[in-house]
């Protein structure tokens, strides 16, 4: 029986496998991950009084909100740098696997811009307001 | 009896501003239409581009030069993504510089004003100065005033359009809000979060005056009740004590015998009745013909009301109504 | 294998296709162009009900202080108008045009789970239809489709109206679900081969997307109704803030469903216009990819926005903005789809047909709601607007426009091959003209009405506030509205009446629906078409190259492909025609009145539920004895009932991945809300039922974690043919898992248990998390004991598993998910303390 279909479209050699899976998923995982520390993390501390510190300058919860919004860009601009490579190494021919490489680049800047964009409140609104 | 002549509530004649919250008269609402314009001539640019285009699209002259698909990949980059990007840009900006401008004013109020939502009415105390009243709202012209609302019951929402936004009360949880009235006048407030059969009907006034008269009506509310003058006052007192008005409804000054109001579904205090615009949360105008309609017919005018109706005499309810008409 | 079948071959197809015929064929027909077709035509049923609601509001509000209406009427209709405009017509009739247009447009025969399908429908026609039989009787919901509590709580709303919303809402997500899953699962799994993810059709993009959104979305606000439904009938304190209960948690439950909800119903919309407007400008649509994009990111960001409708609850500003953020981003993506679809008129040559013209009012209406979306979600500006009749402008551009346009454009595209005959092209301008105009008329009004002060939900409004002349204007506007509509749905039955026959394709569209009959035969194609790219009509020049499926073993079969690249990989057998699902949709319509209405009938209702489930598989299993003999051909696809190796799951395995992701998401609820209310807690646990005990937990949580180890042994020993490792590991599963229950119901007796759940908050989601675990591992249980009877009969050898494989991967699921569970309940009160 053929079984040879006109889109039989095995893995090009060169690309892993997990790392286009990761760049498709991290970036709406991080993202959520993300608005479901700040946005509690605010609310309990106005609640709660935590952070009632300074930490370098900054009120204490600026400051773990910068540093939790540091580290999900810097995971989503992995994900983001991974099918950004990807994309570099695939010919026409690969399209679905293109198509998904370039599908992980996109949503990667969109959730990179969504994090990054929360510094501006962060930094310019009172904490408890 | 004849009640029938007072079921058809007199409208309310007063000189209100209307509600227009692009009309402000405070800061808080000030902040808010200017937000307002900058978006709204923002809003119809990008609506004028995205209605020319389609019409260009559909009768523009055909491009002889084979259009192709990069051409309108350009379309979507530009108008699709970098057009609604600096757009968001700029609009993010001005709404976070809004917010800051409005959180700024946070515990700057130099007066405090509790309201407590019920449904349908608003309870208002002002603690500094041990005043208690009912769906109106006195304020000193220029002056912040921090509003701490609450609620015993339903969520209901504290809304004075001309003077700010809006800011629920939420059962379990106080809220803060600080309005501002820059002009003396008389503004209309609504309830604006839907808290059952008559929310409609859940309206107060906000009254600026100029600093001395706000503290004129301080005074005068902080006396109790005068002692009814005239035989058909006294009797009405007596009637207000008899038919059971005094279960809920509180006057500072009336001797009833202490009785127990903890049930949680108070009327509005009444020591100063007289000295209220309206009656029914901002639904009549008062007078002596609304205020006898509303006694005997209360769920006429606001069916579902929690008040019942009270079936007096004739006599007896010009008697109360007089005693009431004696509150200023 | 041949491409096309013999004329044999074609005449056994069409026996074993052919619909019922009969009285009985309503309640047996399982075929998902039948139940689409019923979900479109039930939907644009309630959605005429609804509308009617909407008009005798309006004419209750055209002048101040009318009594056309009183206000118990009023909040009744304002409910059920939203309530059915959104559960009982957006959302069903979008699911109804997928169910109905997705196998054709992929190339298949019937969906994935055809009985389940028609089980859905009958779960949405019951809970519809009592819905509007309890506004018959006076006794309709009246809190708002948002139902707010505490007004819609026990104290504030004692009439059964709102047990209606609570209860039949909570029943009617499960034709929201099960509509999502197999529409998912045949979406991933019977495309036609060689329709790999790149070249997907928009529309189905759309579709997928969708029923993604409805699963992650719709679990959110079970739990919070079945909350409301407790807090109601058994005297729960979810919301009850004298007992510890926070309004605030439904707030936060409600919107995480409720505003993605409103994408749920616009993404499916965009899918319609991307899919119309290609053809009625005669070239592929441009930006395939960026639409693509943008409908996966709608689809995700859609969950970072619900806070935006609590503007106005005095949560910190700080927390607010970022859902300013996540608000305002989301229009660029629906800035890629106008600046798409403008793109491709331009560069096309328009034909105006009506569907294009409900297109083109799309465009301008949407752009509208978009612009004031992105208003509102400035949080200052909405402190002004939120809850007046500038939100009830901007959402309807947003719904009417946004969806209700697209989905006629879309009725007018495929009424010829729903039913094989075209529209008339002189009513429908007359239609779209009255319905633009009235619309416009009505709604853009109303953003005037909202500046001028006037709050959303009033019954009625005092004179001479500038009020009387803009709600003058928007009731005459809704009635050049409803004309248009009227005009819409005389052309339909005008249309069903006497149209021209259509021809299979009377617009020369390009996707895969086209290139079967209109209507389409029972088994959609005869041989399955082979893809080679997005627009196959328009690219194949009228030779579709095709797959044949042989009917040799004489049942429902279609064919299974690959998730990404869509290769054959399976022959994928499709039910009968039943009566099954009706009698189960019966059973649970029963249980979940009963749970209204009285709950000592709960149990009994439980019993019909059972009894219809071994009804359903019985016929499944006295097929499978009778199949299994028969021969297949050299090189056929294997069978999807027996396969298990890597990969090539069947499609049930895919529905249960779905079940779990599901349950994942009301656990993840059930977990927010404990943690939300601790928040809130003056004292937590409460000193009165003081802080769990840990011992007899722990040790379950062992048992449990150890029950895993013996099923995950019995598939692997029944993969390599050893029979007697799977009886072992089937028992010693059984056994761990009953332990388990057995050591739960000790443990209730405990002191810490005997205040019950309706003490306080705290009591209430305590035992709402352990019950409703509970309920899992009891099910489990059953269902290990049903395979392990066929295990013992050894139905399984190394290929034949598929359902020890479904066990055994809802097993580990129910197994893992205590963890967090455990870690909630037993170890947070130690870890973070017991107060704020």
């Amino acid at each position: 029986m053929d079984h040879s279909l006109p889109h039989d479209n095995p893995t090009p050699a060169g690309v892993k496998r997990w790392q286009l899976w990761f760049s498709l998923f991290a970036g709406t995982f991080v993202w959520v991950l993300h608005l479901l520390t700040v946005y509690p993390l605010t609310s309990l501390t106005c609640e709660w009084d935590w952070f009632p510190s300074e930490i370098a300058g900054l009120h204490g919860l600026r400051f773990i909100q910068i540093l939790i919004t540091l580290v999900a860009l810097a995971i989503v601009l992995q994900a983001g740098y991974f099918a950004f490579n990807i994309q570099r190494h695939l010919t026409p021919q690969n399209s679905r696997h293109l198509f998904m490489a370039r599908l992980g680049l996109a949503l990667n800047i969109i959730f990179a811009g969504l994090i990054a964009f929360a510094v501006v409140p962060i930094l310019a609104l009172p904490v408890c307001g | 009896m004849q009640t029938t002549q007072f079921l058809t509530p007199m409208p309310l004649p007063l000189q209100i501003n209307p509600p227009y919250s692009l009309d402000p008269r405070g800061p808080g609402a000030a902040h808010i239409a200017d937000l307002w314009w900058i978006m709204f001539f923002l809003g119809t640019a990008i609506f004028l581009l995205v209605a020319g285009l389609m019409f260009f699209g559909l009768f523009g002259r055909q491009d002889q030069s084979a259009p192709n698909e990069q051409q309108g990949l350009r379309w979507i980059m530009l108008g699709g993504i970098v057009m609604p990007a600096i757009v968001l840009l700029v609009v993010f900006g001005i709404t976070i510089r809004s917010a800051v401008l409005n959180a700024n004013e946070v515990g700057t109020g130099e007066i405090t004003v509790e309201v407590v939502g019920h449904r349908w009415w608003w309870e208002v105390h002002y603690p500094e100065h041990s005043v208690v009243t009912a769906n109106e709202i006195h304020l000193p012209v220029g002056v912040p005033v921090e509003f701490i609302l609450r609620s015993n019951d339903v969520i209901h929402s504290f809304w004075v359009p001309q003077l700010g936004g809006k800011m629920d009360l939420i059962p379990g949880r106080q809220n803060t809000l600080i309005l501002q009235a820059d002009e003396a006048g008389i503004y209309r407030g609504e309830c604006a979060e839907f808290c059952g059969l008559q929310h409609a009907r859940m309206h107060f006034m906000v009254i600026a005056h100029t600093t001395e008269e706000f503290e004129q009506w301080i005074e005068s509310q902080q006396a109790v009740a005068v002692q009814p003058q005239g035989e058909l006052a006294r009797r009405g007192e007596q009637v207000f004590i008899s038919a059971g008005c005094v279960y809920c409804h509180t006057i500072d000054g009336l001797d009833d015998g202490a009785v127990d109001r903890s049930d949680s579904d108070l009327g509005p205090n009444l020591t100063h009745l007289a000295s209220r615009t309206t009656i029914a949360a901002g639904t009549l105008e008062n007078n002596r013909g609304n205020l006898s309609g509303w006694i005997a017919n209360p769920h006429g005018i606001k069916p579902g009301v929690l008040m019942p109706a009270t079936l007096l005499p004739g006599e007896d309810l010009q008697a109360l109504v007089t005693y009431l008409e004696t509150l200023q | 294998m041949a491409t096309t079948l013999s004329a044999q071959d074609n005449e056994t197809l069409k026996q074993i296709w052919q619909p019922p015929a009969g009285i009985l064929s309503f309640f047996t027909a399982v075929n998902h162009r039948t139940v689409g077709l019923r979900y479109i035509i039930t939907g644009l049923t309630f959605f005429i009900l609804a509308g009617i609601a909407a008009l005798l509001m309006r004419l209750q509000l055209m002048f101040p202080e009318n009594t056309f209406m009183n206000a118990e009427l009023y909040n009744q209709f304002f409910t059920m108008h939203g309530t059915t405009m959104m559960f009982l017509f957006a959302v069903p009739i979008m699911e109804g045009v997928g169910i109905y247009l997705v196998p054709l447009m992929i190339g298949t025969r019937d969906m994935a789970f055809p009985r389940l399908n028609a089980f859905g429908y009958y779960v949405f026609l019951i809970s519809g239809i009592v819905l509007w039989v309890s506004l018959l009787f006076g006794s309709a919901p009246d809190g708002g489709w948002f139902a707010y509590t505490p007004l819609t709580g026990p104290r504030y709303s004692p009439g059964i109206g709102t047990d209606f919303y609570a209860t039949l809402l909570t029943f009617l997500e499960l034709a929201a679900l099960v509509a999502a899953v197999e529409l998912a699962v045949t979406i991933l799994k019977l495309r036609a081969p060689g329709m790999s993810f790149n070249r997907l059709p928009i529309f189905v993009w759309a579709i997928l997307v969708m029923s993604f959104m409805i699963m992650f979305a719709m679990p959110s606000l079970i739990t919070a109704s079945a909350q409301l439904a407790l807090d109601r009938t058994m005297g729960t304190q979810f919301f009850n803030p004298t007992n510890g209960g926070d309004p605030l948690l439904w707030q936060h439950l409600f919107w995480f469903f409720g505003h993605p909800e409103v994408y749920i119903i616009f993404v499916p919309a965009l899918g319609i216009v991307s899919t119309v407007l290609p053809t009625f400008v005669g070239r592929p649509i441009v930006g395939y990819f960026y639409l693509v994009l943008s409908l996966v990111a709608i689809g995700i960001v859609s969950f970072g926005l619900w806070v935006h409708h609590m503007f106005t609850t005095g949560l910190p500003i700080l927390g607010l903005s970022f859902f300013t953020i996540a608000s305002m981003m989301i229009a660029i993506p629906s800035g890629i789809q106008i600046f798409s679809s403008l793109a491709t008129i331009r560069l096309g040559k328009p034909v105006f047909k009506t569907p294009l013209l409900y297109v083109l009012g799309f465009i301008i209406i949407f752009v509208i709601g978009g612009i004031t979306g992105v208003m509102v979600a400035a949080v200052p500006l909405d402190t002004q607007v939120h809850d007046t009749y500038f939100v009830v402008a901007h959402f309807h551009y947003v719904l009417i426009g946004g969806a209700v346009f697209p989905l006629f454009a879309g009725l007018y595209y495929w009424f010829p091959k729903f039913t094989g005959k075209m529209l008339n092209e002189r009513l429908g301008p007359i239609g779209f003209w009255l319905t633009f105009i009235g619309f416009n008329v009505t709604f853009f009004t109303m953003h005037f009405t909202g500046f001028a002060g006037m709050p959303r939900r009033v019954y009625t409004y005092l004179p001479d506030l500038g009020w009387d002349m803009l709600n003058l204007i928007s009731t005459l506007g809704s009635f050049v509205l409803a004309a248009g509509i009227g005009v819409f749905f005389i052309d339909l039955i005008f249309g069903l009446w006497r149209g021209k026959p259509a021809g299979d394709n009377p617009w020369g569209a390009s996707t895969l629906e086209w290139a079967t009959t209109s209507p389409p035969q029972p088994y959609n194609f005869a041989s399955i078409p082979i893809v080679h790219s997005r627009d196959p009509l328009w690219d194949a020049n009228g030779e579709l190259e095709t797959y044949a499926v042989e009917p040799y073993l004489g049942r429902r079969e279609t064919i299974g492909t690959s998730v990404l690249d869509a290769r054959p990989e399976q022959r994928v057998e499709l039910p009968k025609p039943t009566i099954t699902p009706f009698i189960l949709a019966l059973a649970t319509a029963f249980t979940f009145i009963s749970l209204m209405v009285n709950i000592v009938l709960v149990p009994i209702g439980g019993i019909l539920i059972a009894l219809s489930v071994v009804a359903w598989h019985w016929t499944d299993i006295e097929d499978h004895k009778a199949k299994e003999v028969k021969q297949e051909p050299e090189g056929a696809l294997p069978s999807s009932a027996i396969i298990s190796s890597k990969g090539r799951h069947p499609t049930f395995w895919w529905g249960i991945l779905f079940l779990i992701l599901i349950e994942a998401v009301v656990f993840a609820s059930l977990i927010v809300s404990y943690f939300y209310l601790r928040a809130g807690a003056e004292e937590w646990p409460p000193e009165l039922v003081g802080r769990p005990d840990l011992l007899l937990p722990t040790i379950n949580t062992v048992i449990l974690l150890l029950s895993s180890i013996p099923i995950y042994l019995a598939d692997h020993g029944i993969q390599r043919g050893n029979q007697r490792r799977l009886k072992m590991g089937i028992v010693g599963s059984f056994i761990l898992g009953a332990m388990f229950v057995v050591i739960k119901f000790i443990e209730y007796g405990n002191v810490n248990y005997a205040y019950g759940w309706t003490r306080t908050a705290y009591t209430s989601i305590v035992w709402m998390i352990i019950l409703y675990h509970t309920v899992h591992v009891i099910t489990l249980l059953i269902k290990t004991c049903v395979v392990g009877i066929w295990a013992f009969q050894e139905r399984f050898d190394s290929e034949r598993n598929a359902a020890l494989q479904v066990n055994g991967l809802y097993w580990h699921f129910v197994v893992l998910i205590w963890l967090p569970l455990y870690a909630t309940i037993y170890l947070s009160p130690y870890v973070l303390g017991s107060g704020s």
